[in-house]
């Protein structure tokens, strides 16, 4: 036994050609990186302070959280414009 | 066999030598495909012009800038060819690092300029990566552009020693007009007109030293 080590290298061709500096941009990627929640995506999203202030008044009015009332209000939204 | 061209330096003449040894070996009637790892795409430029010219022997070229994709087309259809040469652009790429994997031979052209010389480092860690992974890549390191004459030549050439990555072979090219001008209608010096008879007898030098 060594506690002398080599210095790590890549350990594949594959990491090895994707080292490289133009590897991101050949790369192809997702557009947007989504984010799942157990069996849920958690997505981000910006908003006025006054609407969020309105969401949490209204969420509160009806005793459920933010996010329930945020949720309920999109599918109502999503329903009326399929319908 | 497969023979890359290629240095993290860009402006070392890689393209101009690639065409060079691909025609070379074409004549001497093998089956040669010419691949162009730079995203400035001037290899296949120069082949271009070359088979729209008519001009035998002709040279199937291909412009893969893309590591990934090199690597699986050299896989797939390298067998086809007796021979291949990549073309590796100027600096550090996913097709530079391939053709690394998939090369037995690399050639280092470097000028006998010191920014040259100092930027061998960079190829030579590379390299050196690029042998972790692998087996059996032989490294050659030559002067191109060389003076026609001066002590700068010996005085690179000797800097190679610095580089244990780096086999030097002493086989200069030098500085010759009419190389360029072949390579600009995307022929090799070696079937230039009128007849260059150092740039050829150098090539010829270069080509044997290639392929022993």
């Amino acid at each position: 036994m060594t506690n002398i080590k080599r210095r790590p290298v890549n350990q594949t061709a594959d990491a090895f050609i994707n080292g490289a500096p133009d590897a991101a941009a050949t790369t192809a990627t997702p557009a947007k990186s989504i984010r799942k929640v157990g069996n849920q995506v958690a997505i981000s999203l910006a908003m006025p302070p006054e609407l969020l202030d309105q969401i949490d008044q209204a969420a509160a009015a009806s005793n459920i959280s933010r996010a329930a009332f945020i949720k309920h209000a999109l599918s109502r939204a999503v329903v009326s414009i399929d319908g | 066999m497969i023979v890359t061209v290629g240095n993290t330096k860009g402006g070392v003449g890689k393209t101009t030598l690639a065409l060079n040894l691909a025609v070379a070996r074409a004549l001497q009637g093998r089956d040669v495909w010419l691949i162009d790892g730079d995203r400035q795409g001037t290899a296949q430029t120069a082949i271009t012009i070359r088979s729209e010219s008519g001009k035998q022997p002709a040279i199937a070229c291909a412009h893969y800038p893309d590591g990934s994709t090199l690597r699986a087309q050299v896989q797939q259809m390298g067998p086809k060819f007796d021979d291949i040469i990549i073309d590796a652009g100027g600096r550090d790429s996913t097709a530079l690092r391939a053709a690394l994997i998939l090369s037995d031979v690399l050639v280092v052209p470097f000028a006998p300029r010191s920014l040259d010389v100092w930027a061998l480092n960079d190829i030579s860690s590379l390299v050196k990566e690029a042998r972790a992974v692998r087996d059996g890549l032989r490294v050659i390191a030559m002067l191109n552009n060389a003076d026609p004459q001066g002590h700068d030549n010996e005085d690179a050439a000797a800097a190679v020693a610095d580089f244990p990555e780096l086999e030097y072979v002493p086989t200069p090219i030098r500085r010759r007009k009419p190389i360029a001008n072949a390579a600009g209608q995307g022929l090799s010096i070696l079937e230039y007109t009128p007849k260059d008879a150092k740039g050829v007898e150098e090539m010829a030098a270069l080509v044997t030293a290639v392929y022993a």
